[in-house]
């Protein structure tokens, strides 16, 4: 390992994407020897900082010191010459291989004829786990170790040559208490190997625990750097959540009556544990969490998509125990999905088709589908929900991400409805969109629906919700109501 | 205009018709009514399969045990009408074990979860395998029912009578795939199998029946052949899967499912045929009859892929 490394800053870095600030004018110094933390709320700037540090984007503005020498990250390559390396939260390993082969796979050790010498491999991979104090049997195939053990062979893989910075994507996330502690004592290590790392978590607590210097990020900017023994869980919270304007959308406070759904002690086998709520008519309950909470797995789980464990869902006082996504549908809940490409539009048919996809049934005349109707109801919602589009025959995939996101809302909104969950409504809408996919949903709560809103942009839950539910690590962890809820207090209960 | 031409039947129509000038100037016979009869009574086999063969395509899956099915159908066909000396139990047998081979594509497929390229690989195995348990040798027509000759040989007013049975069949499928939320089902299984199930439809099902409907269509083009050849035979229809499933694609139906026609399909099977006949007539080693529509497939497929980057 390079032993002259000092330091890696990034000065002034700005990016831009169509319609987005990612990163303004934000600096970040890792030193070696040293834990550099990088936070932030989702949507903050981090990952992209990350990314371009990387090689995976390139900046727009700005410049990389390595060593107080400028150079220029392309791409991966340059990214890795340099010796910075990205352990990232999914881990990337060859099940089938064995410790060592994974670490050493980039470089196998080989004689002039090309042939393994495998007694080196395996004994430079134990003087490399030595070095970062971690001891694993280096024949073992991976798939036989835990998440952690499994953590430490990607990390020592991105180590095992002259690695610089070792960039750490929420290395926790999926550890236990026992697990992170080893994690740290490898960090440690690291530290003394002269090696700098970026550490990034939601996790406060951790921070105090290895970081040396913490630095915020919100919207893209650079809000703080501190060094750790100058700030506190308080101001760290208050650097993350700011002052959020809310956006003024006209929905007093008011309470509810008829309990439309009753969700009883769900459970799923990866992440959701005993989850319990009610759903009034006509309210907007909004979920907040970040990522991993387990938003999108509760919204799957109540729609039937994935199959519970455990518990009951309750539709207008009649139960069910076993039900799948045509249940719901017929029980009159609709669903539109995070993963608008991936799960949402269907990219071979166009506008009209897409939105008619649930509800044809109400189209046909005997067993044709009565084209004409259904072109009708099309451009009546085209109209009310002003989608900008030539016409109703459009190919979806020609439209812009929030008059997608309106055609696949309409979609549900054609056949007669009780509940729409809502899984980040606005991810990948343009901000003026934005406001008006939130009024849409404003309106159509007014008109009676009742609509379950999972995010983790703080503005659309505060600006919408009549309840908010909290959810951290797979479990609902504080309820809160409109008029009365505290930014600071919803982001600590999102990250305990 | 240029709509027009970036449609892939427009394509289709143009190469059968550069085929059929060339064809008719190299040699006059290529239009004589037996030529063109002989053409569409082959065509009306494959046709009425990749009918059923389109439907799967297009939601995603595809069944390569067609051809080892239709041979076992002549067989079955044969044997029960020679026993039986009864066209309905004939049929009616054909139909039954058609119904269950497409049952178990489809459980294999929805409930094992086997790929169906693998699934029904190996129901192909089976089916070629268990025929020769069935019957060791080929099954001769000895029950003589003339109705039975009729329907692969027959005529009317000219017209052989496969093909009248392939123009029966044809519009319910150009119904089904355009007009019914079938038709729209098939394709956003095909297209998006996420999305498709998110939106309440049930994925399984609706392949289950793909699976059952094309099984059924072999029975149909089983009972023709069988009557065609007089024969029932373990090896009638080797490689049939494979052109079924090249003449589909070269009607534009994806191999990733999400879009296809019908008519496309049939413009495909012309194509293949044509070439075929026209092999025949120019007097090119028979070998050809399968290079050239391989060579053909690629450069059709490979347009496709290039039309469909450039629209979308």
């Amino acid at each position: 390992m390079d032993n002259s490394f000092k330091s890696l800053s990034l000065k002034n870095i700005k990016k831009e994407f169509p319609g987005v600030l990612a990163l303004d004018d934000v600096s970040l110094e890792a030193k070696a020897g040293s834990v550099h933390a990088l936070m932030g709320e989702n949507g903050a700037g981090k990952s992209t900082l990350i990314k371009i540090l990387a090689g995976a984007y390139n900046k727009d503005q700005g410049r990389i010191l390595f060593d107080d020498k400028e150079v220029n990250i392309d791409n991966p390559n340059d990214s890795l010459n340099l010796g910075i390396k990205v352990v990232y939260q999914e881990i990337a390993l060859i099940p089938e291989f064995t410790v060592g082969e994974n670490i050493f796979l980039e470089k196998f050790p080989v004689n002039s004829l090309g042939i393994v010498n495998w007694k080196k491999l395996y004994n430079d991979c134990n003087n490399l786990l030595k070095k970062i104090g971690f001891n694993l049997n280096v024949k073992e195939k991976v798939a036989n170790l835990s998440i952690s053990e499994q953590q430490i062979v990607e990390i020592a893989r991105a180590i095992f040559q002259n690695a610089s910075v070792v960039v750490m994507d929420e290395p926790t996330s999926s550890l236990t208490p026992n697990e992170i502690e080893k994690l740290f004592e490898v960090i440690e290590n690291l530290k003394k190997n002269n090696i700098a790392i970026i550490y990034i978590t939601h996790k406060i607590d951790e921070i105090f625990k290895i970081a040396n210097e913490v630095t915020v990020l919100r919207d893209g900017k650079l809000i703080s750097h501190r060094d750790i023994k100058d700030t506190s869980e308080e101001i760290l919270i208050q650097d993350m959540v700011g002052r959020k304007v809310e956006q003024k959308f006209d929905r007093p406070v008011k309470s509810f009556d008829k309990v439309l759904m009753n969700i009883n002690n769900i459970s799923t086998k990866s992440k959701l544990k005993d989850i319990s709520f009610n759903l009034y008519k006509g309210e907007i309950l909004g979920f907040f969490g970040l990522m991993g909470a387990g938003r999108t797995e509760l919204a799957k789980a109540i729609y039937g998509y994935d199959n519970i464990s455990n518990g009951t869902v309750e539709i207008d006082g009649q139960t069910l125990k076993k039900f799948n996504t045509q249940t719901m549908v017929k029980n009159g809940v609709g669903y539109v999905t995070e993963d608008r490409k991936g799960e949402g539009i269907i990219k071979d048919m166009n506008l009209r088709e897409n939105m008619s996809l649930p509800s044809l049934k109400i189209f046909e005349d005997l067993f044709i589908i009565n084209k004409k109707r259904e072109k009708n109801a099309a451009d009546d919602y085209i109209k009310k929900f002003s989608v900008k589009t030539p016409s109703s025959e459009r190919l979806i995939t020609l439209l812009s991400g929030g008059n997608q996101q309106k055609v696949l809302v309409s979609r549900w909104l054609i056949r007669e409805l009780k509940i729409i969950i809502l899984d980040e409504p606005t991810r990948g809408v343009d901000i003026g969109a934005k406001t008006e996919v939130l009024s849409l949903i404003n309106d159509l709560a007014k008109e009676g629906l009742s609509v379950l809103l999972m995010t983790s942009e703080m503005n659309d839950l505060l600006s919408l919700s009549d309840r908010i539910l909290v959810m951290a690590d797979g479990k609902i962890s504080k309820e809160f109501y409109r008029g009365n809820v505290n930014q600071e207090e919803i982001f600590k209960a999102s990250v305990s | 205009m240029s709509k027009f031409f970036q449609k892939n039947e427009t394509i289709l129509f143009l190469i059968i018709f550069f085929f059929l000038v060339f064809l008719s100037f190299y040699n006059p016979q290529f239009y004589s009514i037996q030529n063109i009869n002989s053409i569409l009574r082959s065509s009306s086999t494959v046709m009425i399969v990749a009918f059923g063969m389109t439907i799967l395509l297009t939601s995603g899956e595809v069944d390569l045990s067609v051809g080892a099915l239709l041979s076992f159908v002549t067989v079955i066909v044969m044997d029960v009408i020679n026993i039986s000396g009864s066209l309905f139990l004939g049929f009616l047998s054909v139909f039954i074990f058609c119904f269950l081979i497409g049952l178990i594509n489809g459980l294999v497929r929805t409930v094992l979860n086997v790929n169906s390229l693998i699934g029904t690989l190996a129901m192909m195995l089976i089916l070629q395998g268990s025929v020769y348990i069935y019957s060791m040798a080929a099954i001769y027509n000895t029950h003589l029912i003339p109705a039975f000759t009729f329907i692969g040989q027959g005529f009317v007013y000219n017209v052989p009578m496969p093909v009248i049975i392939m123009l029966v069949i044809l519009p319910i499928f150009v119904f089904l795939l355009n007009y019914t939320r079938y038709g729209r089902y098939f394709t956003a299984i095909g297209s998006n199998p996420f999305s498709s199930n998110l939106s309440g439809i049930n994925n399984n099902r609706y392949k289950l029946i793909g699976f059952i409907i094309t099984s059924l269509l072999v029975g149909i083009a089983g009972i023709i052949l069988a009557s065609l050849m007089d024969t029932g035979q373990q090896g009638s229809a080797k490689g049939f899967e494979l052109i079924v499933i090249a003449a589909v694609l070269l009607g534009g139906t994806s191999f990733k499912g999400g879009s296809g026609t019908i008519l496309g399909t049939i413009l495909g099977i012309l194509i293949l045929k044509v070439i075929d006949n026209g092999i025949i007539l120019m007097s090119i080693p028979q070998e050809f009859q399968l290079v050239v529509p391989g060579v053909i497939l690629i450069l059709a497929v490979y347009f496709d892929t290039l039309r469909k980057e450039k629209n979308g």
